[in-house]
């Protein structure tokens, strides 16, 4: 469980567009290995789509700019940009080998992710054609096997996305990423657009499919629920940085940041009787305008005068479980009493 | 970061950057923010100054032409342009300068009337089809199609041909043959909109169709339309032209840019530069509206461009 | 498919009828006696009378207008000539071939220059080439064809002496004409491809095949192009149309023999069966080939076929999981 197939190292991601600036991702790093799964939760906003974006190469341009940090896919760092021609067509072909072979991606919504005037089949060996020197009649085939695979007659092999429903689509969106048998998974969201009753079903087929197959999965969601369900590892992202980073076991059982656990009061409980749940007041820094302080200084229930005084680094507080929060910090000496770190423990 | 900061300055840090949110959101009304859009497109600009300066001319024709638009001189035919005659004369001897400057009060207004009448008649036509639905808009939209089935250009020329030259007549046949299209814009533009979820709820507040149609409807739809308009005044002014030019439009002695340009080709060897500046005006007039067109739609729908 | 396809044609019915109905509307409120235009001014009263009778031209309106669309409708008769006293429908099919010809080459060879063009800006939106090909396109439906052909004419015919002024005997003669139809398609379709493109290329199943590790060229060319065709392809219709209006005026400023000269004269000689008879063969023409525009369009579009297979699917058997988006 050693082997990182996955690394990504202070990855900063800006969008330059015409009103501004914004700081998608601002410095954030985290590795995954052979097998694992790690949720990436965070809000609408929060940068989790371009951290995906970044990793298969496909950040919008011009707008969307890598400022600095790695993305290392099986220890080759496909960020690298170079101003020879030459050398930046050897790093583009690169990353075309690695997309859909070695890293692919489920997206968010399974309705527009399919080319509606393309027979999904032929979708499908696309991706196989591309990466191996099947003939169209292995290919076909294989798709086939692929479509069998994620629980969809390989007879419809002709049909086109339109025939499908929601669900099915996003198995054939499944099957498609899995078809060369990837390193690296990224799902994006991949049952934010279905029923909820259609949720689970392809929530247990992605988690039979990468046992089987032995895939890493980044899997990125603001559902509690299925990172619980999914996860080995959880980081959590706010205003495009990492707050807290651990086992789901850590973030479970132990939330130490303040937006973690406000995170969970917000989630419905079973065996407490709550009347209202608690939502997290305000909006999220605007990443236009990034304060210089802790980002989630305005919202915190737990922030002291030293919130505003500096950007807190991510802080190992036990082994293992990173938290990036004032209270946490180790080298200004003992962390302050404050009611933020009371209300940590207490909600053990 | 030496400065320290306490609870209560952070309160105010707080308070001022909420009230500038508030303020800056009261601001960005959707019309608004299409202007501010605009406003950045520096073609669409040039174009609504050329337009701003055509009407000018206009409304000054009588100041800035040198002649009358119809005064001949006999003894001065197919001049090339000189300082006397800067645009030279026609094969009556007259100032095409004149005629040209008075040709903007011809074109730029029957241009808009045959857009604003085709929009009349073809827009409360579609508003009511797109509104009503169901069986009013299958028999208003199939009898639209059989008039579409005669192409718009051989339409106008066939009401022209049977009402015979002059501006009005002009008017009308165009009109007519562009006001299933223009009824086709305002369906579109109106169904797009009708399913939007603010007019569901516009209906379950209890607000009268009428009302629906007027007060939500329409302003929401009014985007696309007003793009068309600008577009469909520039194809008018064309089809104007074009009808002038082969003789069924305004006949001389109306300075109509086409139909000055109609004596053009038996003129094209001896005096060429007769037929240089009326189509470089009409060019011009198309051009800055079709300018003025694309900036408007991309400044109402930012997705494009 | 089979039960659009008739009922499509099915259709044609109402708009041929309609179109006989407003071609005969028009020829009632034109002011003038079309025995004026056959037999002269200065006619004997007698002869006039003669002729008016013979026309049929004293019946009461209902009468002259069933009897107009029988004759249409049963024997294809759009009547004689007033000029030449020969059968109209000879006249125009000798002549119509040009005007095909004209209309068709126009669109043709625009959408051929156009389409890439329009495909070229989309995909370097910004670059060079997209600002030089939509100032062109721009040029192109903001000039007065007829202007165009003018000045064509002047450089290519007069100063050059390239090309022919008139008549088609040669290949060369083409060339003007078809370029003063073609340059409005050329701008307005390569418009139309740019948007459409730029809207596609902004579709999620771009970044899927992205996402696959194609390549660019193969993205935009195999799952970008035949999504950014259909409007275009939808489009081809009223393009035609509009080329038909240009060839008119094409086929009067070059002196080609098509129907669009003649209806010209005709005008001007008063001739109304002429007329009538000309508008009503290019309105003809022109919906049978929105016909099978409009079938083409069913084809390219998958989601359009299963529109009608599901329709029919419905009908049927009442059930449908409402899977329409």
């Amino acid at each position: 469980m050693s082997e990182k197939v996955l690394e990504v190292k202070n990855l900063i991601v800006h969008y330059e567009t015409q009103d501004g600036v914004a700081e998608a991702v601002n410095d954030v790093s985290f590795s995954i290995s052979a097998g694992e799964t790690l949720g990436l939760v965070g809000e609408t906003g929060a940068g989790k789509t371009t951290i995906a974006l970044t990793i298969m190469g496909l950040l919008p341009k011009p707008a969307g700019c890598v400022i600095s940090g790695e993305v290392l896919i099986d220890g080759r760092n496909i960020t690298e940009t170079s101003r020879n021609r030459a050398k930046q067509r050897k790093n583009d072909r690169m990353m075309r080998r690695l997309r859909g072979n070695d890293v692919s991606m489920i997206f968010q919504d399974p309705m527009s992710a399919l080319n509606p005037v393309m027979r999904v089949g032929d979708q499908i060996s696309e991706v196989i054609r591309l990466h191996s020197s099947a003939s169209r009649a292995v290919a076909t085939q294989k798709a086939m096997e692929m479509m069998e695979l994620v629980g969809i007659p390989g007879v419809r092999f002709k049909d086109y996305p339109h025939e499908f429903s929601g669900g099915m689509k996003q198995r054939i969106v499944i099957a498609m990423a899995l078809a060369c048998n990837p390193r690296v998974l990224i799902a994006d969201e991949p049952t934010t657009a279905l029923d909820v009753t259609i949720q689970a079903q392809v929530l247990e087929l992605m988690n039979d499919l990468k046992r089987q197959f032995n895939t890493s999965l980044l899997m990125i969601t603001h559902d509690l629920g299925v990172v619980a369900e999914m996860c080995d590892k959880c980081a959590v992202i706010y205003a495009g940085q990492m707050v807290e980073h651990g086992t789901v076991e850590h973030i479970f059982n132990n939330a130490q940041h303040p937006y973690t656990q406000a995170l969970f009061s917000a989630l419905p409980s079973l065996d407490k009787d709550v009347d209202r749940l608690k939502s997290i007041s305000g909006l999220m820094s605007d990443p236009m305008d990034l304060p210089p302080y802790c980002t989630f200084y305005e919202r915190c229930d737990a922030r002291c005068h030293r919130c505003m005084e500096l950007d807190p680094p991510l802080t190992e507080s036990e082994p293992g479980h990173f938290v990036k929060c004032v209270h946490f910090m180790k080298d200004n000496g003992a962390p302050s009493p404050k009611e933020g770190a009371a209300a940590a423990e207490a909600s053990l | 970061m030496a400065k320290l900061y306490t609870p209560a300055m952070a309160a105010v840090a707080k308070k001022r950057a909420r009230s500038k949110r508030k303020a800056t959101s009261g601001q960005s009304t959707p019309s608004r923010e299409a202007w501010k859009r605009l406003k950045r497109n520096r073609l669409a600009i040039a174009g609504m100054v050329i337009l701003a300066a055509l009407i000018l001319v206009a409304v000054f024709a009588d100041f800035l032409a040198p002649r009358g638009y119809d005064v001949q001189n006999l003894s001065e035919r197919n001049l090339p342009p000189s300082l006397k005659h800067l645009m030279g004369t026609d094969n009556y001897g007259r100032d095409i300068l004149s005629r040209v400057i008075y040709g903007t009060r011809v074109s730029l207004p029957i241009g808009f009337i045959c857009v604003i009448i085709a929009f009349a008649i073809g827009g409360t036509l579609g508003a009511i089809a797109a509104f009503k639905g169901g069986r009013t808009d299958n028999i208003i939209m199939r009898i639209m199609d059989i008039f579409q089935s005669i192409p718009p250009m051989l339409m106008a020329i066939a009401i022209a041909a049977s009402l015979g030259n002059g501006a009005l007549n002009l008017v009308l046949a165009i009109s007519i043959s562009t006001m299933p299209a223009r009824s086709r814009i305002v369906r579109a533009a109106i169904l797009t909109v009708k399913r939007n979820d603010y007019i569901e709820s516009a209906r379950a507040i209890g607000a009268s169709s009428r009302r629906q149609l007027l007060k939500y409807m329409l302003p929401n739809a009014i985007g696309p339309i007003l793009t068309s308009f600008t577009f469909s005044v520039a194809t008018a002014i064309l089809t104007v032209s074009s009808l002038s030019y082969i003789g069924l439009g305004i006949t001389a002695p109306t300075p109509e840019w086409g139909s000055m340009l109609s004596a053009g080709k038996e003129l094209l060897r001896q005096a060429p530069h007769v037929l240089l500046f009326p189509g470089l005006m009409i060019m011009v007039t198309v051009l800055a509206l079709n300018l003025f067109g694309d900036g408007l739609r991309d400044a109402l729908d930012p997705r494009l461009k | 498919m089979f039960k659009y396809i008739i009922k499509r044609l099915l259709w044609m019915i109402p708009v041929v009828l309609g179109v006989l109905s407003i071609v005969f509307i028009l020829s009632e409120i034109t002011s003038g006696d079309p025995v004026d235009a056959i037999v002269g001014y200065d006619a004997p009263i007698e002869v006039r009378e003669a002729k008016r009778e013979e026309l049929g031209l004293n019946d009461p309106v209902a009468v002259r207008f069933i009897s107009y669309i029988v004759k249409v409708v049963t024997r294809g008769d759009l009547g004689e000539s007033y000029a030449t006293g020969r059968p109209v429908l000879d006249e125009l099919l000798a002549r119509f071939p040009n005007t095909l010809i004209l209309t068709f080459a126009s669109v043709i060879v625009a959408l051929i220059i156009a389409i890439p063009l329009g495909l070229l800006s989309a995909v370097k939106q910004y670059s060079v080439i997209d600002n030089a090909s939509m100032a062109f396109a721009l040029f192109g439906v903001s000039i007065p064809q007829f202007w165009f052909a003018l000045l064509t004419l002047l450089l290519f015919s007069v100063k050059l002496r390239w090309l022919p002024a008139s008549g088609i005997d040669r290949l060369a003669g083409w060339v003007l004409p078809v370029a003063m139809v073609g340059i409005a398609n050329v701008g307005n379709i390569a418009r139309t491809a740019r948007s459409s493109m730029l809207e596609v290329v902004r579709q999620d199943y771009i970044r899927t095949a992205r996402a696959k590790g194609q390549k660019e060229i193969i993205v935009v060319v195999v799952h970008g192009l035949r999504n950014a065709l259909i409007p275009v392809i939808a489009n081809v219709g009223n393009t035609i149309g509009v080329s038909l209006g240009g060839a008119i005026i094409a086929e009067s400023i070059f002196s080609i023999s098509g129907v669009g000269q003649y209806m010209l004269l005709a005008i001007n000689q008063r001739n109304w069966p002429s007329i009538q008879g000309g508008i009503v063969l290019l309105a003809l023409a022109f919906s049978v080939t929105m016909l099978v525009m409009d079938l083409l369009y069913t084809a390219i579009d998958p989601r359009l076929r299963a529109e009608f297979k599901a329709k029919n699917k419905i009908r049927a058997k009442k059930n449908s999981d409402g899977e329409a988006a």
